[in-house]
């Protein structure tokens, strides 16, 4: 018999660098997860991608055992990487750090396309494009 | 200490842009409590840069207006969290449990009244890993139950045993309430379960037979140990895998754990590859915990291969 879900968490935590710190911490704790299993649970498991920042969806059971799956690394996190840049500029709107060309933006689009609400391929790319322009990277053709 | 949690309702498109905005602040990530609504909490220590890093988010934010037309109705709110409040909320969830045959964890504030067979092991892990409900931990005390049994085929040599990454100090209690003949040496780099496993030693009244110290396994002196344990990761496995075979006596044994399946080969072959014999393997939940043997003088290689 499956196992009953008590709740649901979505978290955004550095691959193979968790720690019981805020967010983890506030997060889990109150719903009874024994934060260190966790932290090095999840550490182990994505060490691989050490680095980037990647959304993770755990489940708490009844039993507060808990499992999770990790989801691709967010858009803006992608973008950073494909640009070459550590920040996003903090004035968007007049300040544009970075650029990235559309087959970037497409190949960034591809690699989340299984955890958008998107209905197209494009309908992503225009997804990753305005979190692109809304960090003042600039999406350039090529 | 204390942190300011922020709660941000943001439009659903801007979510990636806000969390981005969030971890660059030193947020160390974000929680995202409904993605239809875009609420993502993130935290912030309350120290004199708080306010900067907040005049600073806000400032994006108030840009993004220009990207996301919905951002124009950003929400905040704000909320002290005090650490003893999350950090041991997990306490009240946590009660005594059965490991292995005669093995119990029973945390320090929870009475319990023992059965005949029962070693109970009295446990407040603090803020260290191991508090035997986590598989990596029950899968090596269940092999330390079954190396000290008294009939058991496997068992360590005479000697002392090292705890190789004791965090919370429960697999070294484990051998010292199981078989009061021998001393424990136990290791953990991180002062923090260093301090916690003193505390646990003392609360389960085996000082006299456990050394807490902070340290690593690289240090140790060579041929000394009947017992070595290891709940650790599969690559401190591998990279320390000279280390365990050095640190063996003739005929001691390895317990390792903390190998997620997927790498257990790996693990496998660097462990053997030093020489030491695999002499079996458990797992459960997707952990792998093998035991291993250091072959006496000219003892065959006759450790399972399979």
């Amino acid at each position: 018999m499956a196992k009953k879900v008590a709740a649901v968490v979505k978290l955004q935590i550095p691959a193979g660098k968790a720690t019981p710190a805020p967010p983890v911490g506030t997060v889990l704790g109150p719903h009874g997860i024994n934060i260190m299993a966790f932290t090095k649970e999840f550490n182990e498991r994505t060490k691989e991608q050490a680095g980037l920042i990647i959304p993770v969806v755990i489940t708490i059971y009844a039993d507060r055992s808990f499992s999770f799956v990790t989801k691709t690394p967010p858009a803006a996190v992608l973008l950073k990487k494909a640009a070459g840049i550590e920040t996003a500029s903090p004035r968007p709107n007049t300040q544009k750090v970075a650029k990235v060309t559309r087959e970037q933006v497409r190949e960034i689009a591809r690699t989340k396309m299984p955890d958008l609400n998107a209905a197209s391929l494009e309908a992503a790319e225009r997804m990753v494009e305005g979190t692109a322009r809304s960090m003042g990277i600039e999406v350039v053709e090529g | 200490m204390d942190y300011i949690e922020v709660r941000l309702t943001v439009p659903p498109e801007a979510l990636e842009a806000v969390a981005n905005l969030l971890n660059e602040q030193g947020s160390g990530g974000v929680a995202i409590d409904d993605e239809r609504e875009a609420t993502l909490r993130a935290y912030f220590p309350d120290d004199e840069r708080l306010e900067e890093r907040l005049k600073t988010l806000r400032g994006a934010l108030s840009d993004l207006v220009a990207f996301f037309p919905g951002m124009a109705e950003w929400r905040e709110e704000r909320r002290r969290v005090h650490e003893e409040d999350w950090a041991n909320a997990w306490r009240q969830f946590y009660h005594a449990t059965h490991v292995g045959r005669r093995l119990v964890v029973v945390p320090t504030w929870e009475s319990y009244q023992p059965g005949i067979e029962d070693v109970v092991i009295r446990m407040d892990p603090g803020m260290a890993f191991g508090t035997g409900t986590h598989p990596s931990t029950a899968l090596a005390m269940r092999w330390i139950e079954t190396v000290l049994d008294e009939g058991s085929s496997l068992r360590p040599p005479r000697g002392e045993v090292l705890d190789v990454g004791t965090g919370s100090g429960i697999l070294a209690i484990a051998v010292a309430l199981l078989d009061p003949g021998r001393s424990v040496r136990a290791l953990d780099i991180d002062p923090v379960a260093v301090r916690v496993a003193r505390h646990n030693v003392e609360e389960n009244r085996v000082g006299d037979r456990v050394r807490v110290a902070l340290g690593e396994v690289g240090a140790e002196p060579a041929g000394v140990y009947a017992l070595v344990l290891a709940n650790l990761t599969a690559d401190l496995l591998a990279e320390n895998a000279a280390h365990f075979a050095r640190v063996l006596a003739p005929g001691g044994l390895l317990i390792a754990s903390g190998i997620v399946d997927v790498y257990a080969e790996e693990v496998r072959r660097h462990l053997t590859g030093e020489g030491l014999l695999w002499q079996g393997a458990r797992s459960e939940s997707g952990w792998v915990a093998p035991l291993l043997e250091k072959p006496r003088p000219g003892q065959a290689p006759s450790g399972s291969q399979g």
